[in-house]
């Protein structure tokens, strides 16, 4: 049951941070070294919000499991932040991406194993 | 194929926004060095922290803290490079590089934190290039399409005016 938590947690985080990418995306189009500019760019703010608490559901999220065992779930964050750019930023899947994408979540699972 | 001008991220107003230009993928990874080395310094800080002798103590030994201070300027950093990078490429293709961070944290953990690797993490961090290195290829394959289509745009500014009107008197 509490790994069952910890994963949930784990997730939500992977989540917020997926979202968090998205909007620092939306307003990196914006983003300009001038503090006029910085505090009309809502989504870049949101962005840098969610980024930042989105390591709050992990950081509690570790506490009630094991890294090796949470670390999968972590990787996820790679498949929302994929399909948020397909639905959002209109960008295109092709087979390099897909298969990076696996890898990369293969590793990951591999390091939290071996931690 | 990196130009000499693409290295030094200028002409970026040339390309179309769908496209990822290699200086973002650059940046992305010179981000994930930075955020890594902000994680060590984390560590190192954490480690000077007392966490067992009350609030005051713990806050005074995290203000204190020449590592963590080092770690939170380097993340700020890092954080501005990737959002100047996110504005040249696609987030489904620099996102994933983020992934790099997991490479150089268990590099720099066994240099600087006497931390050891195992053939579990070894065949993680090489699978993870791997993954990162198929992103980066299929970025370059997926541009290279749409980059057919106006070739001619960056060949427009190269500079053949200065040389034939210098001789003026």
């Amino acid at each position: 049951m509490n790994l069952l938590i910890g994963i949930g947690l784990v997730i939500l985080g992977t989540l917020i941070g997926a979202f968090g990418a998205l909007y620092l995306k939306k307003g990196s189009a914006e983003f300009a070294f001038s503090p006029k500019k910085l505090i009309k760019n809502w989504p870049l703010l949101l962005g840098i919000f969610l980024y930042l608490i989105s390591t709050v559901p992990f950081i509690l999220g570790l506490k009630y499991g094991d890294l090796s065992v949470l670390y999968p779930f972590v990787a996820t964050s790679y498949i929302w932040v994929t399909i948020l750019s397909v639905i959002h930023l209109k960008e295109k899947v092709n087979i390099w991406k897909i298969l990076g994408i696996a890898a990369i979540i293969l590793g990951v699972v591999f390091i939290g194993f071996g931690s | 194929m990196p130009s000499k001008k693409s290295k030094k991220l200028q002409s970026q107003k040339t390309r179309a926004p769908s496209k990822t230009a290699l200086s973002a993928i650059l940046l992305v990874v010179f981000c994930t060095l930075i955020t890594s080395s902000a994680q060590i310094f984390y560590k190192l800080g954490s480690g000077k922290m007392t966490t067992t002798a009350g609030l005051s103590t713990l806050l005074k030994t995290a203000v204190l803290n020449p590592n963590l201070w080092t770690g939170l300027i380097l993340y700020g950093i890092g954080a501005i490079i990737l959002i100047i990078a996110l504005k040249k490429g696609e987030l489904s293709i620099l996102y994933p590089i983020i992934a790099l961070s997991y490479v150089w944290v268990s590099l720099l953990s066994v240099r600087f934190l006497g931390e050891h690797m195992n053939s579990m993490k070894w065949f993680g961090v090489i699978t993870i290039i791997v993954g990162v290195s198929l992103i980066g290829i299929g970025s370059q394959y997926s541009s290279s399409e749409k980059a057919n289509k106006s070739p001619s745009k960056l060949m427009n500014k190269t500079k053949k005016k200065s040389r034939t009107h210098r001789r003026k008197k």
